[in-house]
């Protein structure tokens, strides 16, 4: 099958939408018209990826566990009391 | 309704242990965002003790089988938003137009010096969370929701209290401040050439 690239949406307006194509925003007609345009557009398909690998980097590290040693301990105490004071009402 | 019937006990908590396998698992990344969110240990661990509490008051409303660690999640944030004491600053109004501009501009230019890759190439866990915490709280908040909690723009603009235009350009601004300080990153280990001193052709800098 072959797709007319008259009709493909311009590089531009593609752009736009990378945030939104990248954080699944859009509707599916929209998805469909940005992916056929990325399946002829080598500059563009570039530029997502580059992104996509940004925004796999943030998530990466903005939920990474940290060391919870005391802490942990410190709430398990609370709880114990909570429980404690339930119980007793 | 069954609810409204008085004779019915009262729930009953659960046991410490059960609440301990279940819930408290997820201790390390409900601490880890507690601290993304206030950026100060102390109250990061307030909040993180408070959500747990809140959430073992509130565990005969949990059900079984949905995701825990996202439940938690909601919990601390909502703790935050009701507690924090918004400071009256001036947040930039932003240009989310703008903003994707210079994404892409950072982009064309890890092109032109062969860093396609770059955020594969190098760790930048260090300046990521440096840079996070000098985000304005606004901005910081708009991309804890969206890509830790996986929020829909329309879901963190109703947590937020904020219009869905005001997530989509803080969201983008945050996302640009955080590309330019890996960016400069980049450029301080040598994977990148200063903006001033490019030549017009060449590759990275090894």
């Amino acid at each position: 099958m072959t797709t007319d690239l008259d009709t493909l949406m311009p590089c531009h307006e593609v752009v736009a939408l990378l945030w939104e194509y990248l954080d699944g925003e859009l509707d599916d007609a929209m998805r469909a018209r940005i992916r056929e345009h990325l399946d002829h557009c080598h500059h563009c398909t570039d530029h997502f990826t580059f992104e996509g690998a940004f925004l796999r980097t943030v998530t990466r590290v903005i939920d990474e566990p940290c060391e919870t040693g005391a802490l942990r301990q410190r709430i398990l105490t609370a709880l114990r009391e909570e429980g404690h004071e339930r119980t007793r009402k | 309704m069954e609810l409204a019937d008085s004779t019915l006990p009262p729930p009953t908590p659960p046991t410490v242990d059960a609440f301990e396998r279940e819930a408290l698992v997820f201790l390390p990344n409900v601490a880890r965002y507690a601290r993304l969110l206030t950026r100060d240990s102390a109250d990061a661990d307030d909040l993180t003790q408070e959500t747990f509490l809140r959430a073992y008051e509130a565990w005969a409303s949990f059900r079984t089988g949905s995701d825990c660690r996202k439940w938690l999640f909601t919990i601390c944030r909502n703790l935050y938003l009701r507690n924090r004491q918004r400071a009256q600053r001036f947040v930039p109004v932003d240009d989310a137009d703008g903003e994707l501009k210079a994404t892409r501009q950072m982009y064309f230019r890890a092109r032109e010096q062969g860093c396609k890759d770059l955020f594969d190439r190098i760790d930048l866990g260090p300046a990521l969370q440096k840079s996070l915490d000098s985000l304005l709280p606004e901005y910081r908040e708009v991309v804890v929701l969206i890509d830790i909690e996986d929020c829909s723009y329309a879901a963190a603009a109703a947590a937020l209290n904020v219009p869905i235009g005001t997530v989509r350009s803080r969201l983008f601004r945050a996302r640009r401040l955080l590309q330019q300080s890996l960016m400069e990153y980049a450029e301080d280990l040598g994977f990148l050439r200063p903006v001033e001193s490019q030549p017009s052709q060449g590759g990275a800098r090894q």
